[in-house]
């Protein structure tokens, strides 16, 4: 038999093609292939152009995986061409080519100023993190968590941060839009404003407003509620639009939801392409379902990767507004650096390596944001060393940390070595506070002045608490030394400010990051940090509210 | 080692690179099921670095390496093929032909798949993306999207067609401009 013309030979082909691709030909059907394919030029043309489509869409999805996993401190090791060309000297195994493909594409994207675009990537939340967010969960009763956040505006007494573990209660988002995922697996993306009262890991109240309920199969049976009707999920997902005047839609995109009404009557199941709305007075009426009236979480993440994409890059306008500050006097932005090589770069331009840091220890992880890279402090030989010299009247230190436990006495940020007249030692105790410590000048000076003794400057206790865990905080602490004033900021935001018991000069020389290099004391009482450092920089300079303020907008994840 | 291979290396990688698609879709009409593709482009990509320094430099590179992809298949053919579609070798020798003279245009098509992929919807393009990861089926997308997969099943067939029209209707537009 042979087709009739071109559109029917290609609507038999398409049939033949789908079978073959998904490995369901039948005997028969593949007879038939082969003989179209045989016989026709135009057939093997079709075939052809399907095999490249595929062959293309293969290379795609490497592509976008990579882009995924450019995030991971593995895809750094990659973007050395070195090792690569090392690799491929001892044998172009299977796997090398694999890894060779990513390196050449991650350089040359590098090499034309693109390294940004590799940041626009969806994962919001990295595993370790998940794991300690149900750690703490399961202490403190949370039943979902904030996955991501796009331009939202949260009521004030709500404010809330991705990655943020949430306790049964209510989200009140004014504006923009949430995405919060459900301990039971259920994901609902809000559009502002809307209020979502969270009650169990599988059950929330819509108050008010736009959610779309996505559900796999772990998570059936979630719930959601609204005004009196309670929506069953059977997967997998599902609209809901609850107005002011108490109405209540719900659209069925796809698979299938029971509804239960206020009596006791037979449930309703709604299917695929099926709405229904809910009139203030109960009566219920059949809707057309408006699948793009609301958000997906697939459009909610590219519209967090645009914002993020936006983000990245008004931090790289700052990083480099901060590399070229004539008071900076060290800055280490922890990116674009191979994780093979042991020097923490100085970033500053005036740099010539003399304050580069030399890790010790230490494990490169994912930073602030896909594609951001930062510093791992666990063991107790963890740290950076650095040499840096000069005095110093005033000094902002300003740091992206993420603390993944405060199980030290004391969790170093900086420490000189020494523990002398004028030596900053910056720390946060078990106990939430920030603390600056300045060794005092001790006995008397040689103009018979009394000296100053030993001081910490502490922030009140739990300034950083156990919520704070596990997220990014960017803290700074000015030491002010004309004004006579030491202030902590949190968040951009100030929590204390101190009067300087008397007039010295800072000194750091040999000092240590992320730990503190003279300890000798017992190995539980260590001081090193437990968690990730993403950025570092130290000023000469007194910085104002203002520019700490801008520092941690431009610059949070 | 040798500067002189390690530039070998970034000429073969190069080279590998630039022409990896279409010794993949040269090995996938020979062999129509992508786990014996990847399993044989993974071998000649092998082959091809070994015996890099038997290929001319200035000869065409796609041929050389269509050579010894479809001694590779032949071989595979033999040992552990997964399609129940055996192809003769007249058939073999009539796609390998039309393949190679059509490559330009394939080239072409290829531009285009990437400005239509842009225009599916964002749930279509996770769904390809993830049907075209390594080592992906079908079912292993249904349970991770979470859908059934018959219906899945229906999706992508509806998204192979659409993206084939699409990049046919461009490549026309574009001939006829």
């Amino acid at each position: 038999m042979t087709p009739a013309n071109h559109e029917s030979l290609l609507s038999e082909m398409r049939e033949l093609l789908a079978a073959l691709r998904e490995d369901t030909l039948t005997d028969q059907q593949a007879q038939r292939l082969q003989t179209l394919l045989s016989e026709h030029e135009s057939a093997r043309e079709i075939y052809l152009e399907y095999a490249n489509q595929a062959a293309g869409l293969r290379s795609y999805a490497t592509d976008v995986n990579f882009a995924d996993e450019a995030g991971d401190a593995e895809a750094t090791i990659m973007l050395s061409e070195a090792l690569l060309r090392q690799r491929l000297q001892r044998e172009a195994s299977p796997i090398t080519m694999r890894i060779t493909r990513w390196a050449l594409a991650a350089s040359v994207l590098i090499a034309v100023g693109l390294g940004a675009a590799l940041w626009v990537t969806t994962r919001p939340v990295t595993d370790d993190m998940t794991a300690d967010l149900m750690a703490q969960a399961t202490q403190g009763g949370s039943v979902a968590v904030l996955s991501r956040a796009v331009e939202a505006q949260w009521a004030s007494n709500h404010a809330m941060h991705v990655g943020d573990a949430l306790p049964a209660g209510p989200i009140v988002l004014n504006s923009g839009l949430a995405q919060i995922e459900f301990f039971s697996g259920a994901t609902v993306v809000l559009e502002g404003p809307a209020h979502l009262e969270l009650v169990s890991p599988d059950r929330g109240i819509v108050h008010g407003g736009k959610v779309r309920a996505h559900v796999p199969v772990p998570a059936h049976g979630f719930t959601l509620a609204a005004a009196d009707m309670d929506i069953v999920d059977l997967g997998t997902e599902f609209g809901l639009n609850v107005t002011d005047d108490g109405e209540a839609e719900v659209h069925v995109f796809d698979g299938e939801v029971e509804l239960h009404g206020p009596q006791s009557d037979m449930p309703r199941n709604l299917t695929t392409g099926h709405g229904l709305r809910r009139g203030a007075n109960g009566a219920m009426q059949a809707i057309d379902v408006d699948d793009n009236g609301f958000i997906s979480a697939a459009r909610l993440a590219e519209r967090a990767e645009n914002d993020r994409s936006q983000r990245a890059a008004a931090w790289w306008a700052l990083s480099e507004q901060i590399a070229a500050d004539p008071s900076v006097v060290l800055y280490y932005n922890f990116q674009n650096q191979p994780t093979w090589q042991r020097t923490l770069i100085d970033r500053r331009v005036e740099s010539h390596g003399e304050r580069d840091g030399a890790i010790v220890g230490c494990t490169w992880a994912p930073g602030r944001w896909p594609g951001k890279s930062a510093l791992g402090f666990k063991r107790l030989s963890d740290r950076v060393r650095v040499q840096i010299d000069g005095e110093y009247e005033s000094l902002t230190l300003a740091a992206w940390v993420r603390f993944d436990a405060l199980d030290r006495w004391l969790s170093s940020l900086m420490l000189t070595d020494a523990w002398a007249s004028g030596n900053p030692h910056w720390h946060v105790s078990r106990e939430g506070e920030m603390m600056l410590g300045v060794g005092g000048s001790g006995g008397q000076d040689h103009s018979g002045r009394s000296g100053v003794p030993n001081h910490n400057y502490n922030t009140p206790t739990h300034q950083i608490s156990s919520e704070d865990l596990g997220r990014w905080v960017y803290l700074a602490t000015v030491y002010d030394g004309p004004a006579g004033v030491v202030t902590h900021y949190l968040d951009g935001r100030p929590v204390s400010h101190e009067t300087i018991l008397g007039q010295q000069t800072l000194r750091l020389g040999p000092t240590a990051i992320g730990n503190w290099s003279e300890y000798t004391g017992p190995a539980n009482q260590a001081r090193t940090l437990n968690g990730l450092l993403d950025e570092f920089v130290i000023f000469s300079r007194p910085l104002g509210a203002d520019e700490i303020r801008a520092m941690y907008e431009a610059g949070k994840p | 080692m040798h500067s002189s291979d390690a530039h070998a290396a970034e000429r073969f990688i190069r080279l590998f690179m630039a022409n990896e698609r279409r010794i993949y879709t040269y090995i996938l009409a020979l062999l129509p099921n992508r786990a014996d593709a990847d399993d044989v482009l993974q071998e000649t990509s092998v082959v091809l670095w070994r015996k890099f320094d038997q290929y001319t430099p200035g000869t065409s590179f796609t041929a050389w390496a269509f050579a010894v992809a479809r001694n590779k298949v032949m071989t595979h053919r033999q040992s552990r093929q997964r399609s129940r579609l055996k192809f003769d070798q007249s058939l073999i020798d009539a796609l390998s032909t039309q393949l190679e003279q059509r490559a330009g245009e394939l080239d072409r098509r290829h531009e285009m798949l990437a400005e239509c992929i842009e225009k599916l919807s964002p749930r279509d393009r996770d769904l390809i993306r993830r049907r075209y990861e390594p080592n992906a089926t079908v079912k292993t997308v249904a349970s991770a999207v979470g859908r059934p997969v018959q219906g899945l099943y229906k999706a992508f067939q509806r998204i192979e067609d659409t993206l084939y029209e699409c990049v046919t209707r461009k490549t026309r537009l574009e001939n006829r401009s």
